[in-house]
């Protein structure tokens, strides 16, 4: 009975805090179901009277057009990212040539440099090939920072490989691209969901490069979107918070699904940096 | 027999160098370049004027000392209120009662979202009109305390700090409960049965066993606290007058907004110099623990 009563206690305490942590997500929510100016009318602690969605059909209006562009991004830069830092880290991982060890510390310079120090270079590199303002501007630049990262993650994962299986492989005369697209690509299943996760958040997140090579409306991702519409509704605090809502859902609907690997990535994320 | 070389490996290699070399090798090295020369980016005039730049930037420039400074505060404090709470946090929530897996979700759920989103909503709670927690103050001390974040400019930091560690806890916690998981149940069980207490077992066996992690997670944040730019980007632009820049923000601002392409490119140098060279030598450091 008495061990009933602590455990009771526990969970009411426990609940509590993470009411008080997660307070400013709920109060957004509380905030976004109301009819416009209940908010004003109220009083901002007032439990919605009656709620509605309306707020976020609105608010979507506005933002889809930045929340398809990043999903375009996203979904054109991830196969490319791991793709790329993936064949890097196996020539680095099962070659060694003169160079390699060179290659391996030039790779890591891009961890450690900020990426603020490309913004201005890249700039010019893009409006030099007319590239400002365009997807593929974007996402060249995506990929680009993203290699470092990815490749350390995912060559990380390659040493530890056994490779018996490879040997038995090229000995009945695969080749190695074969044995890479064949055999090491499917054995890392798991790192490779721990690189599409991250860097989904990568890019998702953005915010720095999109502000310095979109500037055109129509070419905004979420992030950057997001920022003008909240300026645009200010003084509309039922809009702005179902904005905000709506562009924080992809990335909560990924992490419910795959947290042990936010929590494997972001380790990780840590342990390299 | 003429073994054939083998040129998977170089072919492998040529997209992903050329992509990281032109977006990120050469942007460095450009910008160095950039740094050495007095240029606004508009006229095609570019003179060469040595560290002139440097000089410049690290003498006369006061906000770039400001940024500086507010770099260090904001790592001082990273390093003490993330840290502080998600180790506890993590003592708290590591246990296998029923549900904590959801309460240890919750928690870490802020640090998966973007910045520039946390920096949204917190600029919207401390709004002193119709924000959350001005509001919050106003009715618990019955309007005697007016919260207002812009009234000390110098303060204003502080505020920006306590918005990055609520995003940043959750990590925190999420970095050290690997930590304790690492830590082998035997020695805890041991310590158990001589009869040290739950603290005792936490100060005594737990922690001293989970330096590794601690240090890890130390590291991270330092060098984090020196990249900030997207939380203050979105909530004060570097204000209010200007007495939020941290480095990354300044030096954009001073590119991109007031077009001084050298100075702004020198404070990213420097930024980078302290980036490589304080992540090399905490590297040496941890190596040399480990020998």
């Amino acid at each position: 009975m008495n061990h009933k009563i602590k455990r009771t206690i526990i969970y009411i305490v426990a609940s509590i805090y993470i009411i008080i942590w997660l307070l400013p997500i709920f109060y957004l929510f509380i905030v976004a179901v109301k009819p416009a100016n209940e908010f004003y009318m109220n009083g901002m602690f007032a439990w919605p009277e009656n709620p509605t969605l309306g707020n976020f059909v609105i608010a979507w209006n506005t933002i889809k057009s930045y929340f398809w562009n990043s999903l375009f991004l996203v979904a054109v830069s991830l196969p490319f990212i791991i793709l790329l830092s993936t064949m890097a880290a196996y020539s680095l991982s099962r070659f060694s040539f003169k160079a390699s060890v060179f290659i391996i510390g030039y790779l890591m310079l891009g961890m450690l440099l900020p990426q603020h120090i490309t913004l201005l270079p890249n700039y010019m590199t893009l409006k030099a090939a007319d590239l400002l303002n365009t997807r593929l501007g974007m996402v060249l630049v995506y990929i680009s920072l993203n290699i470092s990262f990815t490749f350390f993650l995912t060559r990380g994962h390659f040493l530890g490989i056994s490779r018996e299986i490879e040997e038995a492989a090229k000995i009945d005369g695969c080749p190695s691209y074969m044995i890479f697209f064949r055999i090491i690509l499917p054995l890392s299943a798991p790192i490779i969901i721990v690189s599409i996760v991250m860097n989904f958040m990568n890019v998702w997140n953005d915010l720095v490069l999109a502000i310095t090579y979109a500037t055109d409306d129509a070419k905004l991702p979420v992030n950057a979107g997001l920022l003008r519409f909240v300026e645009q509704y200010a003084q509309n605090y039922e809009r702005m918070t179902a904005g905000i809502l709506i562009a924080i859902l992809p990335l909560s609907i990924i992490f419910i699904a795959l947290q042990k690997y936010f929590v494997a990535g972001m380790s990780e994320g840590a342990l390299k940096g | 027999m003429r073994r054939k070389t083998d040129w998977t490996p170089y072919v492998f290699l040529i997209a992903p160098l050329a992509l990281y070399t032109i977006f990120m090798i050469f942007p460095t090295v450009y910008s160095f370049f950039i740094s050495l020369h007095n240029w606004d980016g508009l006229s095609g005039v570019r003179e060469f004027i040595g560290l002139d730049n440097y000089v410049e930037v690290l003498t006369e420039d006061e906000i770039f000392k400001v940024s500086i400074a507010n770099n260090v505060r904001w790592a001082i404090l990273s390093e003490i209120i993330p840290i502080v709470l998600g180790l506890v946090m993590a003592f708290v929530f590591n246990s296998k009662m029923k549900g904590f897996g959801f309460y240890r979700s919750a928690i870490f759920f802020p640090s998966v979202l973007s910045i520039s989103t946390i920096g949204l909503i917190w600029r919207w709670l401390y709004d002193p009109n119709l924000g959350l927690l001005p509001e919050i103050v106003r009715i618990v001390t019955g309007g005697r305390v007016s919260f207002n974040w812009f009234a000390n400019p110098e303060h204003t930091i502080y505020y920006l700090i306590i918005a990055g560690s609520w995003a940043y806890s959750g990590l925190c916690m999420i970095l050290f409960m690997g930590g304790i998981k690492s830590v082998p149940e035997g020695t805890i069980e041991a310590a158990y049965l001589d009869g040290a207490t739950r603290m005792q077992r936490i100060f005594y066996v737990i922690l001293p066993q989970m330096k590794n992690s601690i240090n890890i997670v130390l590291t991270f944040t330092l060098i984090n606290s020196f990249k900030v730019f997207d939380l203050i980007y979105v909530m004060t632009a570097g204000g209010p007058g200007r007495m939020t820049n941290v480095m990354a923000t300044w030096s954009y601002y001073s590119i991109f907004r007031y077009y001084e392409y050298g100075p702004g490119s020198a404070m990213s140098i420097i930024m980078a110099i302290i980036l490589v060279v304080g992540s090399l030598i905490i590297n040496k450091i941890v190596r040399m623990q480990k020998n």
